[in-house]
């Protein structure tokens, strides 16, 4: 795995399970293999034991069967010696005798008690010894040897019993290490009256304590006052104080070993030796001579096997460790592949494509269940897709209908005004801008004869219903003053045409004015609407500074009541003026604060244009700009109307 | 006889118009007299208009009366263009309006 594949272990869902998996598999392991190996060192440690105990008694047996070999023959000889106890010089041959017999024995004596022989004086020892090969014999006692004060005699008469010698250099012979066995031989009385002697070189022992075969350990023997005698290459060392050394007392685990040897007993104990390193010593007592033996051997021999099993076992760790990661990838990676084919699927579906190909699952579980909620939720996109396309297609007719609606509404108000050739009294302008696609607010004009009927209204509510009644409240105008002059005729009418059935309340605020247009005379009737201004002439362009509201008494709207009596209210336009109608969509204007157009900007932003279209698309212009962004929250209709006599 | 009364806010227009009529309505389905107190008002609309328009009709349908209390000058402005002045009974206070209908 290369190294931005390990960073990226936070991204893949099966590499965090894998890792998991193998961290848990890691502790649990070496929790098991850390209480194992304390078992497994523990039984390898007594098994070696054992092991070194069987060699140490072995090495025991032998030991103990050259010493015995030693003290019978030494035996074997007292009653030669007994014989011979009135010839003296007869005990040389005795000795020499027990030296060719045993090669073991190096030398031998026969120390007798002072005076023993009276003509012999204070020192009488027989002593035979080998010389190369050969075997020699001298008296062995003198003022310069005086073995009676010698440790081997004074022990061996004072217990009056066999016994073994500390091991000892010998400073006479060739410098060897050797030990004594010695035998009191006693008179009838039971008086030790001789010494009888046999010395074994220690180099004998030398091949007993040949235990390399044995994990290249050495052995050693420890006497019983603490002398230690191991084997070395260059042949037998002895360390006669081993007790004081300071490097055995200063370690205590040591020292307590040694006391447990010297109490013969026997065991094993770690040591840190300064030669071997980590060690054991496995030690058994050597009961015949009152003596312990101890094997010394190295830890990295001891555990050699096991040492190598834990390698071969942790590279076998390693090795399933990888499999196990492996297998894991492997395997998760198979159970995540439907994911994956999900995640596309859903991508697709995002895309828009609604019928994604799915995985296949066989299995019955999580995926499963998955897929069965994929499934469902593509089916349900795929329906409300469907359902969506059907409102909009629905949406897309209503809106071309209200489209087609709004065009019709717009050809019911009348044309651009087309004066006579040889008329300039008139100068008309209307302008409607629907808040919404079609809309309530209505105006109009006629000229017939020479009377100008106008008119302009507001129906209330919006949308498509007040439409409605816009239409049929202008045609209804149209029909009217097509054949009647009278105003009030006219608009009694209208008003009850459409208080008739009207069950949803609905009105109009509407005005209507008839001019004369010889005279300028206006008659008019406002039912409910806003009065509209009178611009008196001044020069184009000008702040309208005589503008008034046309006075007119106050009429119930259209539609509230068919028993309303209208009242007609006249008016005579001078010259030049210009007559401003709109609706309440001028005034009440909204911009973004909710702040309204109002009366007063409409009044400072009325000139006398031109021509009526100029003033009303001025009109139009400061309208846009006071509301701006703010959304058209109703119609906005204007009519002028310019006499000019 | 039994009298009801709303309490219009600042505005009676499109933005809230459903919800003065419905509660006009509840009141006189309940078979008492309601009252519009419109103290707090300062606008209304052509869609306001309406309501009152209705409110009036149902009222009269069911052999109630439907009363106005309380035109603020801007309001007064409207119902006199509109002649709705001369068409609803109107009071300047609630005191007014309750001490003579009692």
């Amino acid at each position: 795995m290369k190294l931005p594949q390990l960073l990226r272990v936070r991204e893949s869902l099966a590499s965090r399970i894998s890792l998991w998996v193998v961290v848990s598999v890691v502790v649990i392991l070496t929790a098991t293999v850390y209480v194992g190996n304390y078992f497994v060192v523990k039984s390898i440690k007594l098994e070696e034991s054992v092991k070194a105990n069987h060699i140490l008694y072995f090495v025991g047996q032998r030991l103990e069967a050259a010493l015995v070999t030693v003290e019978v023959a030494v035996r074997n000889h007292l009653n030669a010696i007994r014989a011979n106890l009135d010839n003296p010089d007869e005990l040389y041959n005795i000795t020499q005798q027990l030296l060719e017999n045993n090669p073991a024995i190096v030398g031998s004596a026969i120390a007798f008690r002072p005076y023993y022989f009276p003509d012999r004086g204070v020192w009488f020892s027989p002593y035979s010894y080998r010389e190369g090969s050969a075997i020699k014999s001298k008296q062995l006692g003198s003022a310069e040897y005086d073995y009676h004060k010698m440790d081997w005699y004074q022990t061996t008469d004072s217990l009056k019993r066999e016994y073994w010698s500390e091991p000892y250099f010998d400073e006479g012979g060739g410098e060897m290490l050797m030990t004594t066995y010695c035998y009191p031989l006693k008179d009838a009385d039971g008086n030790v009256i001789a010494v009888v002697t046999a010395d074994i070189l220690l180099d004998y022992f030398s091949e007993f304590l040949n235990v390399d075969s044995f994990m290249h350990a050495y052995a050693f023997i420890l006497s019983r006052t603490g002398a230690f005698i191991s084997r070395s290459e260059d042949g037998l060392v002895l360390e006669q104080n081993f007790l004081n050394d300071t490097e055995v007392t200063s370690q205590r685990d040591l020292l307590e070993m040694v006391r447990e040897m010297l109490d013969g007993k026997s065991g094993f104990q770690k040591w840190q030796s300064p030669t071997l390193g980590d060690s054991y010593i496995f030690f058994v007592p050597f009961e015949h001579m009152g003596w312990s033996m101890g094997i010394v051997c190295q830890a990295t021999e001891l555990f050699k096997d096991y040492y190598k099993a834990a390698l071969l076992l942790s590279l076998l760790f390693v090795i399933m460790l990888v499999l196990l990661t492996y297998i894991l990838r492997r395997f998760i990676h198979r159970l995540l592949t439907p994911l994956t084919t999900f995640t596309q699927a859903a991508d697709e579906v995002a895309q828009g494509n609604l019928h994604a190909t799915l995985p296949d699952i066989h299995s019955n579980d999580e995926m499963q269940r998955l897929h069965h909620s994929f499934s469902i939720m593509q089916q349900s996109l795929v329906s409300q897709m469907e359902e969506l396309k059907q409102v909009n297609e629905t949406k897309g007719r209503i809106e071309g209908e209200l489209k087609a609606a709004k065009d019709i509404q717009l050809s019911m108000l009348p044309k651009a005004y087309i004066p006579a050739e040889d008329d300039r009294k008139l100068d008309i302008y209307g302008s409607q801008i629907s808040a919404n696609d079609v809309g309530g607010d209505l105006y109009d004009y006629l000229h017939r004869g020479d009377k100008l009927f106008f008119c302009i209204g507001d129906v209330s509510g919006k949308g498509v219903p007040a439409a409605l009644v816009m239409a049929k409240t202008l045609s209804q105008f149209r029909n009217a003053v097509s054949n009647k002059d009278d105003l009030k005729v006219i608009i009694d009418s209208i008003n009850k045409a459409t208080c008739n059935g009207n069950e949803t309340s609905m009105f109009i605020t509407f005005f209507m004015g008839v001019l004369d247009l010889p005279t300028g005379c206006l008659h008019y009737c406002n039912a409910g609407h806003n009065k509209p201004l009178v611009v008196s002439n001044s020069a184009p362009g000008s702040i309208a500074s005589h503008c008034e509201e046309l006075p007119a008494k106050p009429n119930l709207p259209l539609g509230v009541s068919d028993d309303v009596e209208y009242v007609v209210s006249e008016y005579t336009l001078p010259a030049g003026a210009t007559l401003f109608l709109y609706t309440d969509g001028l005034t009440e204007a909204m911009d973004a604060h909710y702040e309204l157009f109002g009366q007063e900007r409409l009044i400072e932003n009325l000139r006398n244009a031109e021509s009526c279209k100029m003033l009303i698309d001025e009109m139009t212009q400061a309208v846009h700009h006071f509301v701006a962004e703010a959304p058209q929250s109703d119609d906005l209709t204007m009519l002028a109307i310019r006499y000019n006599q | 006889m039994k009298i009801e009364s709303y309490q219009l806010g600042e505005r009676l227009d499109s933005f809230n118009y459903q919800e003065v009529q419905d509660a006009l309505l509840a009141i006189l389905e309940k078979g008492c007299n309601a009252v519009l107190d419109m103290t707090a008002c300062n606008y209304v609309s052509s869609t306001g208009l309406r309501v009152l328009l209705y409110a009036k009709k149902m009222a009269a349908s069911k052999g109630l009366n439907f009363y106005l209390v309380g035109f603020s000058d801007e309001v007064k402005d409207i119902m006199d263009v509109t002649g709705f002045d001369s068409f609803f009974e109107s009071f300047s206070t609630m005191e007014e309006c309750l001490n003579t209908l009692r």
